[in-house]
């Protein structure tokens, strides 16, 4: 058993890592409200069972817990009609270069569906990289993986949101664009 | 061969691609690191491609980030806490104590509530005087025309009101006739409004002063055997079976009669009228004929009214 929390503690990290960890499980398991139970649940395990590291290893410790558990938490609840995962095969996968001239909230816009489209683990491992900016070291003891795991699914990983993007560009492109957005580009 | 991070072997695209992740998160070795940048100076292609997956690495932290929230959500603490911090052990040994005290608690109060009903039952076959004795203790009256009633005598002609039994006509007790069945005779021979009368004076038992509770208890149950009666299957007899049971078991059939000896001439008919459907359930055999028979009669007497009556009237709110 580690060292004891106490509630003034506990508060803390809650209020420090709770948001950011709500948005990690938010964006791998897609559903705000199920993330929320997830960060609670992980509060609570960190409250009744502390890691023996002590505070250094709560944060890690954190982002571990609800890595998984949002991980696990979308598998079990495989919802069908969600967006179709990133094809794989190169007859399907653009090779045109990104719509130019997109704002950088339509790109934002596009990053979100784009990241709909991959499969969780390859979500959670560019959330975990990109947004957390956790080394590979500490991706791997996230996700319980060796390095190395770690550096071929991140190259999957971004190369399927790669793909993803692409598609979503042609999509975009394809859709009649309206009187406003056409006269501003104008401009 | 040096350590010279310069003198690496040459890298090509399909290098590039494989380790583009390592490359972009700065996870190379000095050696590796230097062979993909001087591949990538001169290849557009690969540039390209780092430059696309550091784009995208910021689009993705961006847009986290404007998902992020500046707080936490409402209630979100409070729930946390209530199973951490609020949630301690004396908390949990004192709810199971509880629970198990509540539990002890209504184990007894069962109990005591069982005997206290099988005292009061008792009570009311045991007097509290030795003429009281001797009257309950003695054979009950056999409700003797209903050997007749089995075989001879119609429905009507036995619950008319002022009837009393008749001795029977050599009739062996609890067989029927071949020639008629026991409850013999259309239901027309019994007055409607005498039928409803036999109801009316159901009532007015339950009313009587001079009943106790004991009595009313009784007088309900038999209603209850009754009902049960007017809605048997005639198929599956299983209904009768359930009443002959319960009314052997509860000694319906000696106590209704012993309260028919105090009561009045017209309240003695009424009584005298549900032990012979009693009776006739008990004895046996109950054919599907006197099936259909019972339920006649006893929807023609009214019973259900009657059961509403109960109810109403304190002294014979009792459940059985």
């Amino acid at each position: 058993m580690g060292h004891a929390l106490t509630e003034s503690k506990l508060r803390e990290w809650m209020q420090r890592l709770g948001p950011r960890l709500i948005a990690l499980s938010s964006g791998i398991c897609h559903d705000e409200h199920r993330a929320e139970e997830i960060v609670q649940e992980a509060f609570v395990k960190l409250w009744k069972r502390p890691p023996d590291a002590g505070e250094v290893a709560y944060s890690s410790w954190l982002r571990r817990v609800v890595t998984n558990l949002s991980i696990n938490a979308l598998q079990r609840t495989k919802r069908p009609g969600a967006l179709p995962e990133v094809s794989t095969d190169p007859a399907m996968q653009s090779s045109e270069q990104p719509e130019a001239g997109l704002s950088r909230r339509e790109e934002l816009s596009l990053v979100r569906t784009a990241m709909q489209r991959l499969d969780e683990s390859k979500r959670a491992i560019l959330m975990l990289r990109a947004f957390e900016g956790l080394s590979y070291d500490e991706i791997a003891e996230a996700l319980g993986v060796p390095v190395g795991t770690v550096m071929s699914r991140l190259n999957r990983a971004r190369a399927a949101l790669s793909d993803a993007m692409k598609q979503e560009h042609q999509q975009h492109a394809e859709q009649p664009e309206s009187y406003d957005i056409r006269r501003y580009r104008q401009a | 061969m040096t350590d010279d991070p310069t003198n690496t072997t040459p890298m090509d695209c399909m290098d590039i691609k494989a380790l583009l992740s390592s490359l972009l998160d700065d996870e190379l070795d000095a050696k590796s690191r230097h062979a993909a940048e001087r591949h990538i100076a001169s290849c557009d292609t690969c540039r390209a491609l780092v430059d696309e997956a550091d784009q995208l690495d910021g689009l993705v932290a961006e847009s986290m980030a404007e998902s992020t929230a500046d707080s936490l959500p409402e209630g979100f603490e409070g729930s946390v806490l209530s199973r951490t911090v609020y949630d301690t052990p004396t908390v949990t040994y004192m709810h199971r104590w509880t629970t198990w005290v509540g539990w002890v608690a209504a184990a007894a109060a069962l109990l005591l509530a069982m005997s206290v009903w099988i005292m009061d039952r008792r009570a009311g076959l045991v007097p509290t005087g030795d003429d009281e004795f001797a009257r309950a203790t003695a054979p009950a009256p056999r409700p003797t025309g209903i050997t007749s009633a089995y075989s001879q005598r119609p429905l009507g002609s036995w619950v008319h009101p002022g009837d009393e039994p008749v001795e029977p006509a050599n009739q062996t007790p609890g067989e029927p006739s071949e020639d008629a069945p026991w409850i013999a005779g259309e239901m027309n021979a019994v007055p409607i409004a005498q039928r409803q009368q036999t109801s009316a004076d159901l009532h007015s038992l339950m009313a009587r002063a001079d009943l106790t509770p004991n009595d009313a208890q009784l007088l309900y149950a038999s209603s209850l055997l009754l009902e049960q009666l007017a809605h048997a299957d005639p198929d599956s007899f299983a209904d009768v079976e359930a009443v002959r049971h319960i009314a052997e078991y509860d000694e319906i059939l000696p106590r209704l009669a012993e309260l028919r000896s105090r009561l009045s001439p017209t309240d003695r008919s009424t009584v005298f009228a549900a032990e012979s459907i009693l009776l006739r359930t008990v004895r046996g055999p109950v054919s599907q004929d006197d099936v259909q028979l019972m339920r006649q009669t006893i929807a023609q007497m009214n019973l259900a009214e009657k059961l509403d009556a109960i109810g109403i009237t304190p002294q014979s709110r009792h459940s059985v």
